[in-house]
């Protein structure tokens, strides 16, 4: 019985060590290598577009992200004081904590969501797409460059329309952050993507970031969310198309 | 377990431990920070001469340091008011327009001076994951160095942010960068500043 025991305990200690290196060699290559690198684009080279004279544009809107996050405020951040408290101290903070986060971040996203009531997708669609188009044709890049509101087409139906490619301009997140204190920043991802058909490659591929000038009130956005948004997308319209007008 | 395989263990625990508690400073190169490959309208200005006077870091800390994050340093290889002076040089060749040294004898078209008043990496830590932000920001004082000496003060800002699930050690070389990368396109974009110069 006892060498049984001695054997399941023997092997129990083995392959907790096991584990227990593997969970080492984890975090010492977490330490040493990268984890996350920031993504890198497929930039726009001129003999990418030398055959292209039609290109369609489409743009498409990811449903907002209503559930806005906080910039500050982790739970790391709100343990920090209570080293000295102690136990009992550290369950009712925590308490006090959580209960105070949950009525707060229902209000907030009660408040969140009615930003998301006030957009309108197809219009904030139309913005960017228009935004990005109108200089494309003030710098002459292509013959015909063309904002298609049906964005469901696909390539064989615009080949057979005669362009030559589509750019499709992706809004892939637009949420609202908190920053400091009560004030939130609106954050909006644009990534915009060139497909040759001629080719059936992607010859541009890269993101544009924007955000609110100014950090404001969450309610600040329930009535000049949609006015900031629109500002946001027209710049990042207009910087994504810049990749053309300016192509070296 | 065999001998080796203890060994083995004890130097993985202590490769660990020490890279988690013993503080170290990393230095960033400044010859590392990319450029831009975004399209610029400043390219669809007229070549200009340009000069850069003065470059200040009003930010407070030491002129190279850009964060320390526990015991952990990071700094750049030369002070950060040289390297932003350097990535919107950069930015003004990328785009066709030359650098001349400054001087009473110079001639440029323009003459640039910049205050450096955020230049920083934090991590907030969550329960899963760290996010890692930087931020860069620069106030420019452009002058029109012909006889009006038209003026233009604009600051500029840029943000990076990225999510990581393990150290963030390497992670922040690029983050520091990508941050200083997003101010200079912010200045590069500015139909403000291009109107200016096409002035």
């Amino acid at each position: 019985m006892k060498k049984i025991d001695f054997v399941h305990g023997y092997r129990f200690r083995k392959s907790l060590r096991a584990l227990l290196c593997v969970f080492l060699c984890v975090c010492t290559g977490s330490f040493l290598t990268s984890c996350a690198t920031v993504p890198k684009g497929t930039y726009l080279k001129s003999r990418s577009l030398s055959d292209i004279s039609k290109v369609a544009i489409v743009a498409s809107v990811s449903d907002p992200k209503v559930s806005y996050s906080t910039a500050k405020g982790y739970v790391s951040e709100n343990l920090a004081p209570l080293a000295a408290t102690g136990v009992a101290g550290l369950f009712l903070f925590l308490i006090a904590v959580s209960t105070e986060a949950g009525i707060r971040s229902g209000v907030d996203h009660g408040r969140a969501g009615e930003v998301k009531e006030h957009m309108d997708l197809s219009h904030l669609e139309e913005k960017v797409g228009q935004s990005f188009i109108q200089p494309l044709k003030k710098g002459g890049c292509f013959q015909v460059a063309e904002y298609l509101a049906d964005k469901n087409q696909d390539v064989q139906q615009l080949s057979a329309k005669g362009y030559n490619a589509v750019v499709r301009l992706f809004v892939r997140e637009i949420s609202l952050k908190k920053i400091a204190g009560d004030n939130v920043r609106l954050d909006a991802y644009v990534r915009g993507q060139m497909e040759v058909f001629s080719t059936g490659k992607i010859v541009w591929d890269r993101e544009e970031y924007v955000s609110s000038p100014e950090i404001h009130p969450l309610g600040y956005y329930q009535e000049n969310g949609l006015k900031e948004l629109d500002a946001m997308l027209e710049k990042a319209g207009r910087n994504l198309a810049y990749d053309f007008v300016y192509l070296k | 377990m065999k001998l080796v395989h203890i060994y083995l263990f004890r130097l993985v625990a202590g490769i660990t431990l020490f890279l988690m508690f013993v503080g170290c400073t990393h230095t960033i190169k400044s010859a590392d920070i990319s450029t831009l490959q975004t399209g610029s309208p400043l390219k669809g200005v007229g070549s200009k001469t340009f000069s850069f006077k003065d470059f200040k870091d009003i930010r407070g800390t030491d002129a190279f340091l850009i964060t320390a994050i526990g015991s952990h340093k990071y700094t750049l290889d030369q002070p950060v008011a040289t390297v932003v002076a350097m990535s919107i040089r950069k930015e003004l060749e990328r785009n066709g327009h030359k650098y001349i040294a400054y001087s009473t004898q110079s001639n440029p078209d323009f003459i640039i001076e910049g205050t450096v008043y955020k230049y920083s990496l934090t991590m907030q830590s969550g329960l899963v994951s760290n996010t890692i932000i930087g931020n860069a920001a620069v106030k420019l004082t452009i002058s029109r160095a012909s006889a009006d000496r038209e003026v233009l003060a604009k600051s500029y800002q840029g943000e990076y942010r990225k999510d990581t699930f393990g150290g963030p050690h390497g992670v922040l070389k690029a983050v520091s960068n990508q941050a200083l990368l997003e101010m200079v396109k912010e200045m590069s974009t500015d139909p403000e500043l291009i109107a200016f110069l096409e002035k």
